[in-house]
Parts: structure tokens; sequence; C-alpha cells
């Protein structure tokens, strides 16, 4: 199955530098304090934060900034065949992940004492999972109002036959790599990287830079749905 | 520039562990996908790749135009395509991804073309086209959805270059695609059409492959005469469940359209009437026969149908089959008998033939095609007892001994114009059936029969050889003993000079002779041991070819092949008349048999291993003597020889008062050395002539028969 035609097309039809789709919505559910959805291609992610609140165990407690728990999980239909447990160690593992990652952009200061929950649920895995959890949860936030330093903005990146393709589906990586890479966009430092399956030092760089380069492809669709969230909302304020 | 629109793809597949999944894929629409026209204003593209020549070299397509091309025509007609005269051809990503499906090297070949820039082939990616986008249809296969996404394509070609005038046709092998293309307004036309229109190529239209008219699988089946048998695995369902019965089939004596089939459980037999239903059986086969219902039974026919009398008299006239069974069936009508109805049926099946062997005729060293009508089958040893035996007068003994009165007078001009015989004995082993272990080890014996049947082989291929020469005199395949050169028998002559016999090698006929006169009184194998000696000598059989001049090797295939020609059986192949080629399988031939015999006599050696290992099992500590049976020389036990001396000239080994020459009677102990376990080795260790310190004693007190042995020097 060849990743990428003679003819520069991949086999959904993208060239090689192209992002998917991407539509994300704020403001699902009532009762956590943030929710948000995001979908890119077809990894569907949904994410929910509760918070700041407070701390659940006092053990746990820090006195100077606040606390980031973060559970992820995937719904048993996520992927072609049915998964047999939605929390393993992968999930674990990618769990930490997202709240380390949020701890360099939440202003924990601002919150001492307190403790700020993410929960996100897969419901379709298709490439760049990881990415499309730290977008929602970043979205969720945003919706949550928690102070922010700056959007936390994630997307993937391969590599086939020297050539470097941008947001890659789980079938492109399934022969290759899949490089996840977060930044902070408006200050354009790295918060998070990542790498699945192997990947040569020598073509590190320029997955990493492409991945970067997608990273603000992605904020700034993010920010433009987080702009007309604000919109609507202000339009129905203003009217009451 | 770019995506305008996203699909999804959704279908079903099963995985290896037979869960069904569903898949789901997008699949995005481009508003950038360029004819590749470089005369085209329209699109943007940045290297075009078609471009127009002034003049079009059809006569169905007047103006200069551009080829799209379906998915049966890249994988059919391929070679056309590679023709320097097919260029500005447009390939839609349609057919690359189904003929990528289909076949490798085809689609290989397909990308050779498209790279080569001079072919100017493009190929269009229609599928991701926003305009060319196709949907598969409720009820519509995957492969009729690809020939319409293919005609969207080339409808959508058309539009488009309306706008800088240029003309597209549709090449398809398909007739019905073709109709189809013709009611959208799109010229399209089979690649025979059109290549027949090329003025230009008149040689392309051989290229072109025939079977264009497939319209599927369905009409192969259709244009088949004669029912398909059934799958082994359904006739033995069905003849659990009694639908249906087997039987042996009996074609008629006096009608070749009529069979009958004796089934157990039914008192008469079953009737097969006409050629259809006798379904390509034979007479004697176990076939698997189904009843036809009542009202289709019929009586036995009562008129004589030859086959051959029919052959000849439908020799001349080309008739279809169909035709020709419909007559069959009018002839067997016709001759309906007034018997009682009878159980008829017919064959679906074959369950096992009844397999004849077959063999030749010859009529005077005449070389035609025939069969072999078997008598019977009989060993060596059985014909050679019927012949001796005056009681059995029987046709079959006395042809018998005819053919042995033949034999040995073909014998006898072959000896005198000079032909050597040289023995080389022959083991044979014993098995014991219930353990599987080698017994015991007798010579060969030596039959009339024997020679009997060789001199008819022999008489078989000198007549086989003079043939092909005389038809074929540069590329027959022949075989030879080259002369040994003198050097050869320097060993063999030394050994005879220390016995005091002189040996003249000059040529077959004066050796034979030589060979004859030798007799020791008592010594009853010296004259054999002699004759084993000779044959190492002799040089290996060759092959070579008659038109060059290097020794090469043939199969009896080629020899049959070319005496087939010459009877006008079979036709040759260009292979079969090339010097060079023969001679290259000439080589291989003898390489492969040099080989063999390597290998025959390596297991003569393990299984020689074998047996001692038994006897000696058997009973422990059994002197057993090496009789002369042509066992590869064994290692004599030299490692703890006090001085020995070997007299190279006059050929002898002395070990202090004790001589030993060639030829000299030697008491011997075989033993296996079993000590490296994995490499095995026969022992032999001297007795007799006593020599002190070197020989061992004997392990048995009363030696049996004694039998010869030859101390047979290590060749040098």
């Amino acid at each position: 199955m060849e990743v990428i035609s003679p003819e520069g097309l991949r086999q959904d039809g993208r060239t090689a530098l192209c992002l998917r789709d991407i539509s994300c919505r704020l403001g699902l559910y009532e009762r956590p304090n943030g929710s948000a959805y995001i979908e890119m291609g077809n990894t569907k992610v949904l994410a929910a934060v509760y918070g700041p609140r407070e701390v659940r165990s006092l053990s746990k407690q820090n006195l100077d900034e606040c606390v980031i728990q973060c559970e992820m999980s995937r719904i048993a239909a996520c992927q072609g065949e049915r998964v047999r447990r939605p929390r393993d160690q992968r999930t674990r593992a990618l769990s930490l992940q997202i709240a380390g990652v949020f701890h360099a952009a939440i202003r924990k200061t601002k919150y001492p004492g307190s403790q700020i929950d993410i929960y996100v649920q897969v419901l379709q895995a298709d490439g760049g999972v990881t990415s499309a959890c730290i977008n929602a949860s970043t979205l969720a936030l945003v919706h949550a109002g928690v102070e922010l330093v700056d959007y936390v903005v994630s997307c993937t990146a391969s590599i086939n036959k020297s050539m470097p393709l941008l947001d890659v589906t789980q079938q492109e990586s399934a022969s290759g790599c899949e490089v996840t890479v977060s930044i902070l966009p408006n200050k354009g430092s790295v918060v998070s990287l990542d790498c699945a399956h192997t990947l040569h030092l020598d073509h590190l760089d320029e997955v990493v830079d492409l991945a970067m380069k997608g990273c603000q492809q992605v904020y700034k669709a993010m920010s433009q749905e987080v702009e007309t969230y604000l919109q609507d909302k202000h339009a129905i304020m203003s009217h009451r | 520039m770019g995506l305008v629109e996203r699909k999804l793809k959704v279908f079903y597949r099963k995985t290896k562990k037979g869960n069904i999944i569903k898949v789901v894929r997008e699949h995005y629409l481009r508003n950038d996908v360029w004819c590749g026209y470089e005369g085209c204003r329209e699109c943007e593209c940045e290297k075009p790749i078609l471009d127009m020549p002034d003049i079009s070299d059809s006569t169905l397509v007047p103006e200069p135009h551009f080829i799209m091309i379906d998915t049966n025509v890249a994988l059919h007609q391929i070679d056309v395509l590679c023709d320097d005269s097919i260029t500005n051809v447009i390939v839609p990503q349609t057919v690359v991804g189904e003929v990528r499906h289909r076949s490798l090297p085809i689609y290989k070949r397909l990308r050779d073309l498209i790279e080569t820039s001079s072919k100017k082939f493009y190929v269009f990616t229609n599928e991701h086209h926003n305009e060319c986008y196709v949907e598969r249809e409720a009820e519509e296969s995957a492969n009729d959805r690809n020939d319409r996404a293919i005609r969207v394509a080339c409808w959508w070609y058309k539009q488009h270059l309306r706008l800088c005038n240029q003309k597209i046709i549709l090449l398809t092998n398909d007739y019905a695609n073709r109709d189809k293309v013709r009611v959208m307004e799109l010229e399209a036309y089979t690649t025979k059409e059109y290549v027949s229109s090329l003025k230009n190529r008149p040689g392309l239209l051989d290229i072109v492959a025939s079977g264009e008219e497939d319209k599927g699988e369905d009409t192969i089946t259709q244009r088949c005469l004669y029912a398909p048998h059934w799958s082994m695995d359904k006739i033995r369902q069905s003849l659990k469940t009694g639908k249906l019965r087997q039987g042996c089939l009996k074609t008629s004596r006096n009608n070749f359209l009529e069979a009958n089939v004796l089934v157990e459980g039914l008192d008469k037999s079953v009737l097969i009437q006409g050629r259809l239903n006798i379904n390509r059986a034979l007479n004697d086969d176990t076939v698997a026969v189904e009843l036809l219902p009542e009202d289709q039974w019929c009586r036995p026919a009562n008129v004589i149908i030859d086959q051959e009398k029919q052959e000849e008299e439908n020799k001349d006239k080309e008739e279809a089959d169909e035709d020709a069974i419909k007559k069959e069936d009018d002839l067997l009508a016709a001759g309906q008998g007034e018997g009682e109805l009878q159980p008829t049926g017919r064959v679906v099946g074959i369950i096992r033939r009844k397999w004849r062997q077959y063999c030749g005729i010859i009529k005077k060293n005449e070389i035609t095609e025939s069969i072999i009508k078997s008598r019977g089958e009989l060993s060596y040893e059985q014909a050679q007892q019927r012949i001796d035996d005056p009681n059995m007068q029987d046709d079959l003994t006395n042809s018998l001994r005819n053919l042995n009165m033949l034999a040995k007078q073909l014998k006898k001009k072959r000896i005198d114009a000079g032909a050597l015989v040289l023995a080389s004995m022959e083991v044979k082993f014993h098995v014991d059936p219930d353990t599987d272990t080698v017994v015991d080890i007798v010579a060969k014996q030596h039959l009339e029969t024997m020679s009997m049947v060789e001199e008819f082989m022999l008489l078989a291929n000198v007549t086989s050889a003079e043939c092909t020469l005389k038809h074929f005199p540069d590329c027959a395949l022949l075989r030879r003993h080259p002369a040994p050169p003198h050097s050869n028998f320097e060993s063999l002559l030394v050994a005879a000079k220390s016995q005091n016999i002189e040996l003249d090698v000059s040529s077959n006929k004066t050796l034979a002779e030589s060979l004859n006169n030798v007799t020791r009184d008592n010594n009853p194998f010296f004259n054999s041991m002699l004759r084993i000696m000779t044959t190492r000598c002799m040089m290996q059989a060759l092959y070579f070819c008659s038109g060059t001049l290097e020794p090469t090797e043939y199969a009896d295939i080629i020899v049959h092949r070319l005496l087939a020609v010459i009877i006008e059986a079979d036709r040759t192949y260009p292979d079969l008349l090339n010097p060079k080629k023969l001679a290259d399988l000439s080589q291989h031939i003898n390489y492969r048999h040099k080989m063999a015999q390597y290998a025959g006599r390596g297991s003569a050696v393990i299984t020689a291993i074998q047996l001692t290992l038994y006897l000696d099992k058997r009973e422990k500590k059994k002197e057993k003597k090496n009789p002369t049976k042509g066992a590869e020389p064994m290692e004599v036990d030299k490692i703890h020889a006090p001085e020995f001396e070997f007299n190279e000239k006059e050929l002898f080994v002395k070990c202090g008062s004790v001589i030993i020459r060639p030829f000299d009677h030697l008491k011997i102990q075989v033993t296996v050395d079993t000590s490296d376990v994995q490499h095995q080795r026969v022992v032999s260790k001297l007795i007799e002539p006593i020599i002190p310190g070197f020989s061992v004693p004997s392990l048995k007190r009363e030696s049996s028969e004694p039998k010869e042995t030859t101390s047979k020097k290590r060749k040098k």
C-alpha cells in the first residue's frame, strides 16, 4: 500500500503537507465547568474540565498552586475492532502525559490549594489521538475559563521515503512513525515531544519542524472557533 | 486551491481472525487536479505532459486526439501501449489502482511507460477530482462503478478540451462499455478497431491481444461442450445420500455412443446414451452416475455405430461441435431397439481412471506412433523360468523364445562389429520386511532375459539415432562413448601384466577379444574381475549434438520429440532445432547424470555399512569374507604396518617375506568403525597371508566356503 502516490497525493487525496479537516465545538455540556469536542479527520475526542475545585484527597493538596489531574479513556468502538479495556496501561501513560503538558500552560499559582480535573474520552481513533486529546483539553479549559499562559496546540507528523508528511492517519503511521509535538503557539516553545514506532535521527529535525508548522495551522482553526463561540455568546448576552 | 470537499468511504472488511470490522476512511476532493495538456489555458499545471501532434495517424479519427484507456486495455494490451506510435495517453487514476491490484508486473510496466517522458502518458487523478468523483450506487458492482468512473472522466475531458479545441477518444475492450460511452456522445473504439485504422503501423495489429470480446466468464462455461465433472467432495456426499451411484463403465461393443454401468444394488446395469452423457468417461473407469427420471429412460440401441467409421465420414466436413452431437443423437434415436426400458443415467464424475500401459510396436525398424497392448507383466526371473521350462508352450512363452532367439542374433552381429562386453557387478541388498534392516548382500545374477531386453533397447536407440541424424543432420541429439585415452588403461595394463596377461587396447574389438581369451582355471571370477577393472577405465557416455563439436547432453525426450517431428505426429518448436540450445541442455544433463551416479555409489556404500553393522550385531565376531561385490575399494589399514614396500613397476606389495600381487587370494575381516558416529567407515583387516604385526587372527575357527578377494590398490 503506497502511502503517497507518484502523483503526490496520499490515499485520502491530501498532499504531503496538508492537514486534515478540523472541526471543533465548545460548550457541549452543562455540568462540567468546561467542555469541548474536536474532530481532526476521523479522530474524534471529547474533553470535559472540572475545576478549579476543592481537592479530593488532602494528601495531594498543594497550597502554592493547583493540582492538575487528567483521565483519558477510549470507548470500546473507537477502533475497527472492539477495544477490551477503556482504561489500560497505555491510556494511563497518556493521561499522565496530558496532565504534564498542562502544567506548563495553566497559571497554577492562580489557583492554590485547588484541583483541576480534565476528563478526555476518545470516541474514534484514526491517528493523532494524543494531539486531539491535548487540543480538546485546551478548548475545554478555555471554555472553563481557566487562566492559561497560552493555548497548547498539538499536531503529528511523519516521514515516508524521505518525504515528510503532516497529520498522519493510523494507516499511514503504521508503515512509518508518528511524531507528536505540542507547542505554545504564541511563544513558539515546545511543551511535549513524543514519537511512536521508529524514526531515524537524521529525519528528526525536519519532522519536528513540519509538526510545529502544522501546530500553527491547528491553532488558527482552534482560535477561530473560540472567537466564533465568544461572538455568539456575546451576541446572546448583549441581547438580554 | 486544495481540498474542497470531504467524503467518507465506508466499507466492511474481514480480519484474519474472522471478525468483521467497519472501515471508515476520508476521501477528499480537490479542485487542483489538472488536465495535463500544455496548451490548456484553464489549468495551472506546472509540468504539463500532454501535447498534441499536428496530424492523426488513424483513419477512424481524422483529427489529432488524446487517448484515454480503460482497465482492460491496460491489463491485456500493454504491449500495444508500449509501441512507439502510441503517445499522448491519459491513464485515469482508477485504472492505475486497478492494475496495481490485479497484476504487479503489468503495473510496473505501466509505471515505466508513465515515467518515460517521450511516451507522454499522464495519470489523471479522477478519484480526487471534485467534478469526476463517482460514488457506488446500490446494486452496482465495484467493477461497474470503476467503469463508470472512467466514463465520467472521459466525459469531463471532452468538456474541458472543448475550450481548446482538442479531441479525446476512449479505448476499451469491452463492447458493452464502448456502446455506453457512445451513448454519452463520446468517441470510443476497441483496441482492435483503433489499431487497424492506423495507417503507418500495419504490424501493430499482430500485437493486439485476441479475445477482446470477452463478455465475462459466463460464456466460457456456456461454450463448454461437456458438463463439468463434479468435485470429489460433492460426489462423495451424493454417494452417501444415494443421489449418485458408483460403478464400472463398460462401453458397448457395437455402439460407441452407448455404455453400461454396473451398479451395486441394481440388478440391471444403468444405460448411458450419447456422448454428452458419457461425459469423457472411458471403458473400465469407475464413474459416478446420476439416474435420470423414469420418463427419460431409454432402450439400448440395436444399430452398430462404429467410431472409426463415423470419424472417417465426418473427417472432411467441418462442423460445429453442437451439430456433431445432434447428428449422433439422431443416430441413436433412430436405432432405438425394441427391448425393455432400461434405467438410464448420465456420468457426472470419474472416481478413478483405469490406467493402461502403453508401449510401442516396432515394425521392421520403422518409427511410428503406436500404442502398447500389454499382455502382462513378468519379472526377469519369471520370464527366464518360462523360457527354460519345456512344458510351457503357450503363445506368450513361445513369443518370448522367439524374441530371445532374435536377441541372440542381434548380439552376435554387434560383437562381430566389435562391441565390448563389460561387467559391472551390481549388488542387491535383501531387506527384512519386518525390521526394515539390510540383512544380506548378493550379486545380481545375469539372466538371458536381461540380455534380451538389453538387445532390443539398444536396437531402438540405434534406430532412433540413425533416423534423427538422417532427418536433422545438424541438430540431432546423439549419445556415444568416447574412446578413452591411453592413460586410462595404464593401471589396467600393468595389473594384467603382473599376471602375465597382455591386453590389446588398440580398438574395442581387439580389447574384447583379448578379454575373452583370459581365463584362470582355479579362479572362475578372474575374468569378471578383469572386466570390472576394464569398465573402470572407460569414459562416461556423453550426449552431444551432431551440429556442434562439443559433447553435450541429451534427453530421451528430445529424441522423442525429434522422432515425433519426423513422423509428423507433432510440431517443432524453435528451441528444438537450435544446436546451441541443445548443446547447453546436453551439458546440463551430463552433469546431473554424473552426480546421480556418485549418489548411487554413495548409497551403496552406506547400505554396505548398514549391512555390516547388522551382521556385526547379529553374530558379534563373525568373520565375513569380502566377495567381489563391486563396492568401492575398502580402506586397508596400513597405519600399524611394519615396513611395507610397494613396487610400482612390477606391481606388488612386499612386507618381509610376504609378497602380495594383484589378483592374489586374500582373507580379510570386514568391520565397521563406529568411533566417529558421523562418519562411519567400513574397515577391512588382513587375515591371510599372515604378516606379523599387521594381519589379525581369524575370529572364526572354521572358515566357510572361500570366496575370492582381490586387493585393489588405491588409485594414485
